[in-house]
């Protein structure tokens, strides 16, 4: 089924629409649910969430890239419940992604607040620049909570070489945000 | 803004970037993968040491071949003699009477202390000396290379050798004194020792060869150093180049030719719903083969279900050895026989294939009572 019958069966208020979206993408969703929260439990309830919302805003929303609008409910379903003093005790994968990220943000920006939609935008603009290599690597890394090893499997390269990679776009990110300077 | 809060408020990035980190692939793959159909990109999983016995070493091996696997035995003295009896590892001359090939610039001498290659690819070590490397810096470096003075875009991956390794008793010590190893910070970070006793760093480069056919030996590879330097404190300190200048290494590209092992145990692994059709290991690759069941459209699709990128987790020798550190690789699809064919170069250790008693692969995963994933115990497939 394509992603805009599904989307059809949620304008038709159909719940079918829920059991399509389970079998194409469900096992997706569940996996980045489960890198970002290392529960399976948590990841569960937080692609149940994806639906419920799904269904809550299809209609009137249209998404005309459907994966990537539950992959963004889902994601940010998964940050709502996860338990970061707990996953700092336990050095989840996470928070390693937060610390990854930590060295991106240049000096002058660690004081600003920035609006999400901003920050998606300098990102997005930031990725279009790169090799499409690296910017699947980043993708998978800092979007979909992917380990480097997993990385590495699924581009049938070396870790060493992921980790290469993910270091230099980050330091190529930290420049650009410089560059780019504090949006106001 | 923090870390966690660019990694959380990045939620907004363009649909069609999201999509394309779950559905997009490498549009250049692996060369010798490019042009042939339906290629997916794998993972290999790989392997060993040796367990022959006595005979001296003919050259001494760099630290990088030495301890290439820093969790898996060394190689074995005879392991090393074979690998240079068969071409696999080389020590590139610059002139007949022996000399080494090297260049100096700026006090730094850089020499190829070592190739291992084989018809997949292999693995180049640099030698470096008269590098000041400052006292808790990481050191970096810039280059590129031709072959036969053509720019070539191979495959590759490169690291500065950091001087850990494990004792006999499992524990993290220092290479070069076998001292424990110093750590550092609240995560009890390692800190890596990256000069030998001698002052010498070292840095490898692991190629793939688009044509596995052994065409590229017997060619010329020039490898240009434009400059040494350290890696930045923060990942916003981009590499500083501290000693900029030119160091133009060439060498005839030599490695092994010789045919690998083969097996083929039709064999079922697990329950997977996949059968281990051939296996072919060499010294410093390994190739398997195969058959998917017609549940699986194809191997992207058993990918998916599975969750298993279809290599193996490791090998078990003769003398009960088993060895699971994994080196990298890529296969291909073929749809007619729906068959699947994972190669795996660079080994992370030489091998001796004649020492091979079978494979072990993937079985999934459980989670623990911390909600981590812990492996179920492999499956093991004997090579008869």
């Amino acid at each position: 089924m394509t992603d805009e019958q599904i989307v059809n069966l949620f304008f038709e208020r159909n719940e079918d629409a829920i059991q399509q979206t389970t079998n194409k993408y469900g096992s997706r969703l569940l996996n980045m649910a489960s890198h970002l929260l290392c529960s399976q439990e948590d990841a569960e309830e937080s692609v149940n969430d994806t639906y419920l919302k799904a269904w809550e805003t299809i209609p009137p929303t249209r998404p005309q890239h459907f994966y990537a609008y539950l992959s963004k409910i889902c994601r940010h379903a998964a940050f709502a419940i996860l338990d970061w003093k707990n996953a700092a005790k336990r050095k989840a994968e996470v928070v390693s992604l937060t610390q990854e990220m930590e060295e991106c943000i240049p000096g002058s920006w660690q004081n600003a607040e920035l609006d999400s939609r901003e920050l998606s935008r300098i990102l997005s603009a930031f990725l279009r620049t790169q090799p499409q290599e690296n910017r699947l690597i980043f993708l998978r890394r800092y979007w979909y909570a992917d380990t480097v090893r997993e990385i590495a499997q699924r581009y049938g390269i070396s870790e060493s070489a992921v980790t290469m990679r993910l270091r230099r776009t980050r330091d190529k990110l930290a420049a650009y945000l410089k560059k780019e300077g504090i949006p106001v | 803004m923090t870390g966690k809060q660019m990694l959380m408020d990045m939620e907004d990035l363009d649909a069609d970037l999201i999509e394309e980190g779950e559905f997009g692939e490498f549009q250049k793959g692996k060369g010798h993968m490019t042009k042939k159909k339906g290629f997916l990109i794998l993972i290999a999983a790989t392997l060993i040491m040796g367990t022959l016995t006595g005979a001296a070493v003919y050259t001494r091996w760099s630290n990088s071949m030495e301890y290439r696997n820093p969790w898996s035995p060394q190689p074995s003295e005879q392991i090393k003699q074979q690998a240079e009896k068969t071409g696999l590892s080389v020590v590139p001359k610059e002139t007949a009477d022996g000399a080494a090939v090297s260049a100096t610039d700026q006090g730094i001498t850089v020499t190829v202390a070592q190739t291992m290659m084989d018809q997949y690819g292999g693995t180049v070590v640099f030698r470096i000396s008269g590098f000041d490397l400052p006292e808790g810096e990481k050191p970096w470096c810039w280059w590129d290379y031709t072959v036969d003075g053509e720019d070539v875009h191979w495959s590759s991956a490169a690291h500065f050798f950091n001087g850990m390794t494990l004792n006999e008793n499992g524990e993290a010590v220092y290479a070069k004194n076998g001292e424990p190893i110093s750590t550092k910070g609240e995560n009890q970070e390692l800190v890596p020792d990256y000069q030998d006793n001698e002052g010498n760093i070292e840095y490898s480069i692991d190629f793939d060869f688009p044509e596995s056919d052994g065409r590229y030996f017997g060619k010329e590879m020039t490898i240009t150093f434009t400059g040494f330097g350290i890696q930045g404190e923060r990942f916003e300190d981009p590499e500083t180049v501290t000693v900029p200048g030119t160091w133009e290494l060439t060498w005839t590209l030599e490695g092994s030719t010789e045919e690998p092992k083969t097996w083929t145990p039709n064999a079922e692994i697990g329950d997977w719903g996949v059968t281990l059709v051939e296996a072919e290991i060499g010294q410093y690759s390994m190739k398997t083969t195969y058959r998917l069941d017609d549940k699986y459209k194809d191997a992207k699709d058993f990918q998916e279900k599975t969750g298993w990128s279809i290599t193996p987790a490791g090998v078990r020798l003769k003398d009960g050895t088993d060895l699971y550190e994994i080196g990298g690789g890529a296969g291909r699809w073929d749809e007619e026989n729906q068959l699947v064919t994972t190669v795996s170069t660079n080994l992370s250790t030489v091998l001796d294939p004649e020492q091979i008693a079978g494979m072990y692969f993937y079985a999934g995963y459980d989670l623990n009572e911390n909600g981590y994933r812990v492996d179920r115990p492999y499956y093991y497939v004997p090579l008869g």
